[in-house]
């Protein structure tokens, strides 16, 4: 790409350029906003297209179907009828996606439970990302010491593996929350699972952050700030936090990414969301029993889970590629 | 050369401390989660809640405590389940983790083959449709959920085509031992191999064609291309052997993490009686001790392996020796 040398672009223009012209980094920002506008608007479909309630058992209820009645929970297929397992999809506006064990909507839960996890995995990667550049910027602009200390925490908190660390946390805050002093934060709060997949990532985020800073420390115009006097927290706010921008730019889909993927899984393990609010993960922890007789229960959740991940991914890798950062995270930063 | 050893060997006891302390912490010191309640359960009397911080030993200040589990967990390995009172937690441990390892170890054989075809074959045609479609495949299985995939695998391979000649010889879903029926062990094993190495295929042939890229630049290729090597040769010979040093510390981290305990969901949906589903069960019944257990078994298992991996290039690669000696 050539610019005129008269009109000097600024490397945001540049950047926001080369991603508008990416084709597949554009389809997967329109999926993320399609599927996050579908979400938004789960009481709507709930409520208007669907007329049902989510959130309350309906083993006995019917639904009226091509102007038959049926019930909501059907005998088997099996040959003696014995057992009875919830409707199938019907691919009509009520129980689009049939029923879950619970006689609930599932195509309504789907869209209430992707509030949960969206919400969950952009709230884990922001605060992550809030938590790792305080780290990374504390570690690569102090003295050696501090720097030591931290990193070598980040190494402790590295050799667990991520989904064990956890679970381990989920597991002490799932029934009694958390009490810290005065606040109390119930075990139903979403912001348990916010904060413990926050944690669990900071490591992998402060360590490219903390690489960041120390190119930056030797940078002329910041050794310029240095002998102009200028106080640290100064130097911090006007030259470094603005450069590492970037870095946490390419960083925030992929950790959000990764969240998705982190709470699903804990969902799964029914240590993450509590019931009845729902998540993806937990959807399709209902629909494990449900696999053989209703696979659509599992199906749908783990299909909009590998939607959004995959469109993060490829969001990710494009701003890579736009903001021409040739990092990989697992590459050691001196 | 010794230094760096012995500076190696310090740094490993050090994080071993620290996970240790980190680990404990979690699980006895996190506010609010008291674990006399979660052993007496919920509207326990006052009397039962004294009585069982008295018995476990939970009314001693917490650096005693640390003292004293740490003592039954490495040496005297005696720690007790509260869940079940009075089975051993450690040689618990050591009967699941081969079963783990015959699950990790297969799955690393897959995704190593697979992620070497994958990236060398994307390096060989970059930047044409064979590289873009492989490298959106990796990307794919970055994203698919690993219990996710084992469920859908499980409702194709054990009922929606299990009738079918494809899928008739697999076996329900279970642990066949190596030593009683090797044959069953394997089938038993192919699908949640495969499951597992998909994440892993994923990353490592992604970054493998990266580094295959980003190695084509350097002199030593241009000098190996100078020098009228054929173009495959200088790709498998000097690229491929410089691209392995990321790929092996890589492989290193993730295939202990897994044997470690990190393959949990995929012992979970297949039902393989693992490290992993020791931690699930002990998950369930809330047992303090085996968790915390398992998931120190697998820190101590990353840290180790992680020095000797360490120690290993120490041996092998002459330019991190020197890098050493400068320190």
């Amino acid at each position: 790409m050539t610019s005129s040398p008269l009109s000097p672009k600024g490397p945001w223009y540049i950047a926001f350029h080369r991603l508008s012209r990416n084709v597949s980094a554009m389809l997967s920002l329109c999926i993320l906003v399609l599927i996050t506008i579908a979400c938004l608007l789960a009481p709507f479909y709930a409520h208007t297209i669907a007329h049902t309630d989510p959130f309350t058992s309906n083993v006995a209820g019917t639904l009226i179907l091509n102007g038959k009645k049926m019930d909501i929970m059907q005998p088997n297929d099996n040959p003696l009828h014995l057992g009875l397992s919830p409707i199938g999809p019907t691919w009509h506006s009520t129980y689009f996606l049939g029923a879950d064990s619970q006689g609930r909507d599932v195509a309504a839960r789907l869209l209430y439970g992707g509030r949960n996890s969206l919400l969950i995995s952009s709230c884990a990667a922001l605060l992550c990302l809030i938590l790792a550049t305080f780290i990374g910027v504390t570690a690569g602009f102090s003295t050696k010491i501090v720097d030591t200390f931290l990193s070598r925490f980040m190494d402790i908190m590295w050799a667990i593996p991520v989904y064990l660390l956890a679970i381990s946390l989920s597991v002490v805050t799932v029934n009694s929350g958390l009490r810290i002093g005065p606040f109390v934060i119930e075990s139903n709060n979403l912001l348990i699972p916010i904060m413990i997949i926050a944690l669990v990532y900071v490591p992998y985020a402060s360590r490219p952050i903390r690489g960041r800073v120390i190119t930056l420390r030797q940078a002329e115009f910041v050794t310029a700030a240095h002998c102009l006097g200028i106080p640290r927290w100064r130097i911090i706010v006007q030259d470094i936090l603005p450069n590492i921008t970037i870095t946490l730019v390419v960083l925030g889909p992929l950790i959000m990414a990764m969240s998705l993927l982190a709470e699903s899984a804990l969902s799964f393990l029914s240590i993450g969301v509590q019931a009845p609010a729902a998540s993806w993960g937990t959807i399709i922890q209902d629909g494990e029993g449900l696999i053989y007789t209703r696979p659509m229960v599992a199906i749908a959740p783990g299909l909009a889970i590998v939607i959004v991940v995959l469109a993060l991914n490829t969001l990710g890798d494009a701003l890579r590629d736009a903001l021409d950062i040739r990092e990989t995270n697992h590459t050691e930063t001196p | 050369m010794i230094l760096a050893f012995f500076h190696r060997i310090s740094q490993m006891f050090f994080v071993l401390l620290g996970v240790s302390v980190l680990v404990f912490a979690i699980f006895f010191a996190t506010p609010g989660a008291d674990p006399t309640a979660r052993i007496a359960g919920r509207n326990a009397a006052p009397q039962t809640l004294e009585k069982i911080r008295k018995e476990y030993g939970f009314d001693r200040p917490l650096p005693v405590q640390y003292v004293i589990m740490m003592k039954k967990l490495f040496i005297t390995q005696d720690l007790t389940s509260y869940a079940d009172r009075g089975e051993r937690v450690v040689p618990e441990i050591f009967r699941a983790a081969p079963i783990t390892f015959s699950l990790v170890g297969g799955a690393a054989l897959i995704w190593t083959v697979t992620s070497i075809a994958m990236g060398l074959i994307a390096a060989i045609f970059k930047d044409t449709w064979i590289d873009k479609t492989l490298m959106s495949l990796g990307l794919v299985g970055i994203s698919i959920p690993v219990f996710w995939l084992g469920e859908v695998v499980n409702l194709i391979t054990q009922n929606r085509y299990h009738d079918t000649w494809l899928f008739s010889w697999v076996p329900a879903l279970g642990y066949i031992p190596l030593s009683e029926n090797p044959i069953g062990w394997f089938k038993a094993l192919v699908f949640p191999w495969c499951v597992l190495a998909v994440l892993f295929i994923g990353i490592y042939s992604r970054i493998l064609r990266a580094d295959l890229v980003a190695i084509a630049q350097e002199d030593f290729m241009r000098t190996a291309r100078a020098k009228g090597l054929s173009s495959l040769r200088i790709l498998l010979w000097h690229g491929l052997r410089m691209a392995m040093i990321t790929f092996i510390s890589l492989f290193g981290l993730d295939f202990a993490q897994l044997v470690g305990g990190g393959a949990l969901l995929t012992e979970v949906v297949f039902g393989l009686p693992g490290v992993g589903r020791l931690t699930y069960q002990a998950l369930s019944s809330m047992d303090l001790p085996l968790i915390m257990a398992t998931v120190m078994y697998s820190a101590v298992f990353v840290v180790v392996s992680g020095a000797i991996v360490d120690l290993l290039y120490l041996f092998l690669d002459p330019r991190i020796r020197e890098s050493h000696k400068k320190l």
